[in-house]
């Protein structure tokens, strides 16, 4: 990999001011099994290379997967032409942040068991217990369940004397559910995801994970009743503490968003320039993004502009604190990246992105804040959720909710909605519990479109007078 | 080595059936925003996909490191050697075949020129968009003795014009042919659009008759054929379960699925089983018709394939949501009092298996009032019932549009449509 990287970064530095190369090799392998059958088996390999450049302040990108060195010659001939023909139409040239170089820099993620070390009739089976454990009297009208490793190799090389190796482990779970009961259904869509080796099957446990949850969706179909309507305290879970974290926080925090990069496809932001250090939530509300998280399902070191990664206080005490960068973002604003650029693979161009994202814990127990809240909803997860292009009008439907008076759970209630502009959201959190846990899931953005890997998370939250949404 | 001689080699390991298909593309992009070029790419591709059942244990892979060719045969028959069958799998398509001729080669365009376009009607306001000139090559050899090639090549522009933050306008062209392709007239529709839709206000909650542009339909119609493909019915992802025959929209809507077209992105000679393209009525006079069906899926539900291979999963080539009579000015004037929605987003369900789910319109949203349209608003959400709007379109329109986009995955040929009472939210605080 080093080799056609370095092949390639030289060819590049004799026709633009800045050149970064970038190889990656995967193997990935997927399981899968429909209504508890085997469905086709498969593995996906992946070699190839991509060269970004500036030439007179246009960027270019070009990639292959036909690794020959004439070929490689031509790619990186095609990025300049294309960053020069462009250069002709720019008016403000595109400036990358100064930063740090990494030389010869290297991490690798060990997986304790390795995916090769455990046979295809091991995975398939683990994907079958998990259908068996589903408990009998839960009756399913449909699921279609997923598991998938993938081992990549990156190799990123830029002109600027950086260097860097990268090995990760990825492994993946992914279920749909539909229960049916008393004439009603439900559906579940549950994910877990880890930067490990298979031995992150042993920790998630999945047999109890799903049965828990299938059980769960069939009490609240069962002894669910309507949401109660007007205004009531809120009780987020670490599931919609999550999602919000994610929809209404991060993805408004990324500055390509709020610089108009991203406009015709994932949207722009309600969050400008001007409101950095301005409050957007109540006191005691802190929201990270930290892709150092050891294991984590958005692990890196390095970003994909091998900028050091580093913990982001988007917002500290309620206040916003930090946006996400990436050296273009950064450059054009005069600061330096934070190390947010991603891309999902080797034939996408870096852009900003999440990693894992969660509200810190606050200092409740989960059960002090149910105990204090005299009329209430809990909504623990959710199903259909959705957010406007800029970050501002966001909506959660509740898989899993209980009615809370007084102090106590009543009962189930199905569909609770919760539609609220980002504003309230954040400033009508009164408590923060300190049960923070994480889900994972594949965010979606740029064009072509770039799923990437990331964990969502936080505490139970309470959303103190908060008028209900009201469900289709 | 080719398709062919893979398929053999695959057959000389005891493969019961084998496809091995190629496909090679150079595409081309420019990306833009904040009327500069932000960045300009170029992806040169190959990717050998190859499926391979022995004794009904199925496994497939894609290959786009032919260095570890040796390897993936190696560990295909290692898989296929230790699985299970699959009990639902009927085999692949096996007849001799005639195809149509492949579509027009690559497109002679130079791209900064477009962009030169887009940035002059953009004038004051702002352009975000995308511009994409693709070719792309492919083979297919199969154990049934299928061996045939495609070509064919594209050209779309997605464009958003911006007024200001909140006011802004989205119009796409989608081509196979340098002489359909109109960058120009993309952009100065988002542009109108953009300025129609200066300072709105916030909408209000409620019932309302809406009018939905192609954009929008586009997404929808999106979501609605994906849960036609008889993998996802099989799954629990569809409203369409158990509904073949059945009236599941409007007497007037009908929808098609047509891979034969010579002006659609989605057109090819064949599927990914090798079976010409073909077009099938997926509803019609409002009656449920077929599933998308491969051979396999075809088999297990006593029909034939609709040419929608997909190996694992059937999927759309391009969608038709056939026209009406009603020109633009008559659909507003017919809606009377209601909301116009030029473009929608995030479309999220729910429960797939009752059709709840919700979207969001985003650029220009406009109320009708008195037949006319009226002042723009903002920060509406579409709540409802996906079956329910579509037994409650009352109008079609006879402005037929290609829309292929980012939040319109699968190429669709669809006019505006009007829908009688939608469920309209906004967030309560």
């Amino acid at each position: 990999m080093q080799d056609i990287c370095s092949y390639a970064l030289e060819l590049g530095q004799n026709r633009s001011s800045y050149v970064e190369v970038k190889a990656e090799r995967a193997l990935s392998n997927e399981f899968a099994l429909k209504n508890g059958k085997p469905e086709t088996s498969g593995f996906d390999s992946i070699y190839g290379l991509s060269v970004r450049v500036l030439v007179d302040g246009a960027l270019g990108f070009a990639s292959t997967n036909d690794l020959k060195r004439d070929n490689i010659k031509s790619v990186v001939e095609d990025a300049c032409k294309m960053a020069k023909l462009a250069s002709k139409l720019i008016k403000k040239p595109i400036v990358f942040s100064e930063e740090e170089k990494h030389s010869g820099a290297k991490y690798e993620v060990k997986s304790r068991t390795a995916f090769d070390d455990v046979s295809a009739e091991e995975k398939l089976g683990l994907l079958k217990s998990v259908n068996k454990s589903i408990p009998k009297d839960v009756k399913l009208a449909g699921n279609l369940m997923q598991l998938s490793d993938t081992l990549k190799e990156k190799y990123y090389m830029n002109s600027e004397g950086s260097s860097i190796s990268a090995i990760i482990p990825n492994i993946s779970f992914f279920g749909f559910f539909t229960v049916v009961e008393s004439g009603d259904s439900a559906q579940a869509m549950l994910e877990k995801g880890a930067s490990k080796g298979w031995e992150a099957i042993d920790e998630w446990d999945l047999e109890n994970y799903v049965s828990g949850e299938m059980s769960t969706l069939k009490n609240v179909l069962k002894e669910g009743r309507k949401p109660p309507s007007g205004k009531m305290d809120v009780l987020c879970g670490p599931e919609v503490t999550g999602i919000a974290s994610h929809e209404s926080c991060g993805h408004p925090y990324e500055a390509d968003r709020i610089l108009g990069r991203e406009a015709a496809q994932a949207g722009e932001s309600f969050v400008s320039l001007d409101m950095m250090g301005t409050r957007i939530g109540s006191e005691g509300v802190t929201l990270v993004d930290d892709p150092t998280l050891e294991n984590s399902y958005g692990f890196y070191l390095y970003d994909d502009e091998g900028v050091k990664a580093r913990k982001r206080y988007l917002i500290k005490d309620g206040m916003i604190n930090d946006l996400l960068h990436n050296r273009e973002t950064a450059g054009q604003l005069g600061l330096k990246s934070n190390g947010s650029a991603r891309c999902n693979n080797y034939d996408r161009e870096p852009i900003v992105r999440m990693a894992n994202t969660y509200v810190e814990a606050g200092d409740w127990d989960r059960d002090e804040v149910i105990e204090d809240t005299k009329r209430g909803v809990l909504i623990n997860s959710f199903t259909e959720w959705n957010i406007d292009d800029r970050r501002y009008n966001q909506k959660y439907v509740s898989r899993e909710a209980y009615y809370i008076e007084d102090g106590e759970i009543k009962h189930p209630v199905k569909k609770a909605v919760l539609e609220l502009t980002t504003p309230k959201f954040w400033s009508s959190v009164d408590a923060i519990a300190k049960d923070i846990s994480f889900f994972a899931g594949n965010c979606g953005k740029g064009e072509p479109m770039q799923g990437i890997p990331v964990l969502m998370g936080g505490p139970t939250m309470r959303l103190r007078d908060i008028s209900m949404g009201v469900a289709v | 080595m080719n398709t062919e001689e893979v398929v053999q080699k695959c057959l000389d390991h005891g493969a019961d059936d084998v496809i091995c298909s190629w496909a090679g593309s150079r595409k081309k992009q420019i990306r833009f925003a904040n009327n500069e070029i932000t960045a300009s790419k170029i992806w040169d591709s190959h990717v050998m996909r190859l499926f391979v059942s022995k004794d009904k244990r199925v496994v497939y892979t894609s290959l786009r490191d032919m260095d570890n060719f040796d390897f993936a045969i190696d560990k295909i028959f290692k898989l296929a050697n230790v699985l299970e069958p699959k009990e639902e799998y009927y085999g692949i398509a096996g007849d001799s075949y005639s195809y149509a001729d492949s579509q027009e080669g690559e497109i002679d365009m130079v791209e900064e020129d477009v962009i030169d376009e887009v940035f002059s009607i953009a004038d004051d306001y702002r352009a975000a968009g995308v511009l994409y000139n693709i070719f792309s090559r492919d083979e297919i050899s199969t154990s049934s003795g299928i061996n045939e090639k495609d070509e064919g090549s594209a050209l779309e522009i997605s464009v958003r014009m911006f007024a200001d933050k909140m006011s802004s306008g989205h119009s796409v062209s989608c081509a196979r042919r340098k002489s359909d392709f109109k960058p120009g007239e993309a952009c100065q529709e988002a542009r109108d659009i953009a300025k129609m839709s200066l300072n709105p206000k916030t909408g209000t909650e409620g019932k309302y008759d809406v009018l939905l542009s192609p954009l929008c339909m586009g997404n929808l119609i999106d979501h609605i054929a994906f849960q036609t493909s008889a993998f996802y019915v099989d799954s629990g992802l569809s409203f369409f379960k158990d509904k073949i025959g059945e009236n599941v929209a409007n007497d007037m809507v009908n929808l098609y699925d047509d891979g034969t077209r010579k002006d659609g992105l989605g057109s090819s000679k064949y599927d990914d089983e090798g079976v010409p393209s073909k077009k099938n009525a997926l509803i019609e006079e409002g009656v449920l018709k077929t599933y998308l069906h491969n051979t396999s899926t075809a088999k297990k539900y006593g029909v034939e394939t609709t040419a929608n291979a997909g190996i694992i999963a059937p999927e759309p080539t391009n969608l038709v949501l056939e026209a009406g009579d009603h020109n633009f000015d008559e659909m507003i004037s017919e809606l009377g009092n209601g909301i116009y929605v030029t473009n929608c987003w995030y479309t999220r369900f729910q429960n797939y298996s009752t059709g709840d789910f919700s979207t969001i319109p985003r650029d220009g949203i406009f109320l009708v009032e008195d037949g006319e349209l009226s002042d723009p608003i903002k920060e509406i959400r579409i709540s409802d019932n996906m079956q329910r709007l579509l037994k409650n379109i009352s109008a079609l329109g006879n402005d037929t549009r290609h829309i292929h986009w980012w939040e319109a995955e699968t190429p669709c040929f669809t006019p505006h449509v009007m829908i009688k009472d939608v469920n309209i939210t906004r967030s309560t605080g």
